[in-house]
């Protein structure tokens, strides 16, 4: 586990940023609820631990933006699976657009910084 | 497969400690969150060919119970379009669920607050603590006027 109080800020780009990977990571299909937290926690820096993305996933669902069903496993206790709404489809849309201008003006400041 | 899952006891130890963790947390909100560990566990350990290293693993890289805690907290705070019910907070939809769940029950008895109460729910302004204490509030009405109803037959 990193030591997040020595690198702040990339504690607070986590934490505006990651909402939006998942929404990015459902955006094609459904998922379980298992795959899409190892497939984040496996992501380098993304998340700290696969567990805080499930706090994540619950206030997605609370905000409209995605929809859990429940689907019968055959080796095991139902699963859970999530599914991005329209409302997601549109934030993930206009956090695409913004973060592309963002990266691109960070970008060039530290490129500049950097020689 | 047996009944006994792989890694039992780690898994009840670290659910555990999650709910010591999350004590300070909303009922509802701790509930759902250890649901979802407990769910994540789970599937690990009745994986065809689960191991309890592989559930010791699984454990592992979920984290400390603080941290996901933590998580929850910040998560809690940081809704893009629930935000934190705020006093003042009342939007057409809160109007009119009041005015049917107060007036509404004189002037349309049991369909005035059921209508209340599912404006209520509706509400993205007002906290699932709130939407439950309505609901409980009002529930015992129906039941009274129920009985007014049944009243003239009871008595026969």
């Amino acid at each position: 586990m990193e030591a997040d109080r020595t690198r702040p800020a990339l504690t607070q780009l986590r934490r505006g940023t990651i909402e939006f990977c998942v929404l990015a990571l459902l955006r094609n299909d459904e998922r379980y609820a298992v795959d899409l937290v190892r497939e984040l926690g496996a992501v380098d820096g993304l998340v700290t631990s696969e567990g805080t993305v499930y706090p994540l996933l619950s206030r997605l669902r609370r905000d409209g933006l995605v929809t859990t069903t429940w689907r019968e496993s055959e080796s095991g206790p139902p699963r859970r699976y999530y599914r991005i709404t329209e409302e997601g489809g549109r934030a993930l849309r206009a956090f695409a657009d913004d973060w592309s201008r963002f990266r691109d003006a960070v970008d060039a400041l530290i490129t500049e910084e950097a020689r | 497969m047996s009944d006994e899952r792989t890694g039992d006891q780690a898994v009840a130890t670290y659910l555990s400690q999650l709910e010591r963790a999350g004590a300070g947390l909303p009922p509802d909100r701790r509930f759902e969150l250890v649901q979802q560990i407990r769910e994540h566990l789970e599937a690990v350990s009745s994986a065809p060919g689960a191991t309890e290293a592989g559930v010791l693993t699984a454990i592992d890289r979920l984290g400390d119970p603080t941290d996901i805690v933590a998580a929850e907290e910040h998560a809690a705070s940081a809704g893009t379009t629930e935000p934190p019910a705020t006093p003042g907070a009342w939007g057409p939809l809160e109007v009119v669920a009041v005015a049917l769940l107060t007036v509404g029950s004189f002037l349309l008895p049991v369909v005035g607050p059921t209508a209340g109460l599912v404006c209520a729910w509706f509400s993205r302004r007002w906290t699932q603590g709130e939407k439950t204490v309505a609901t409980v509030l009002v529930a015992p009405t129906f039941l009274l006027f129920g009985l007014v109803l049944a009243w003239p037959f009871l008595r026969l």
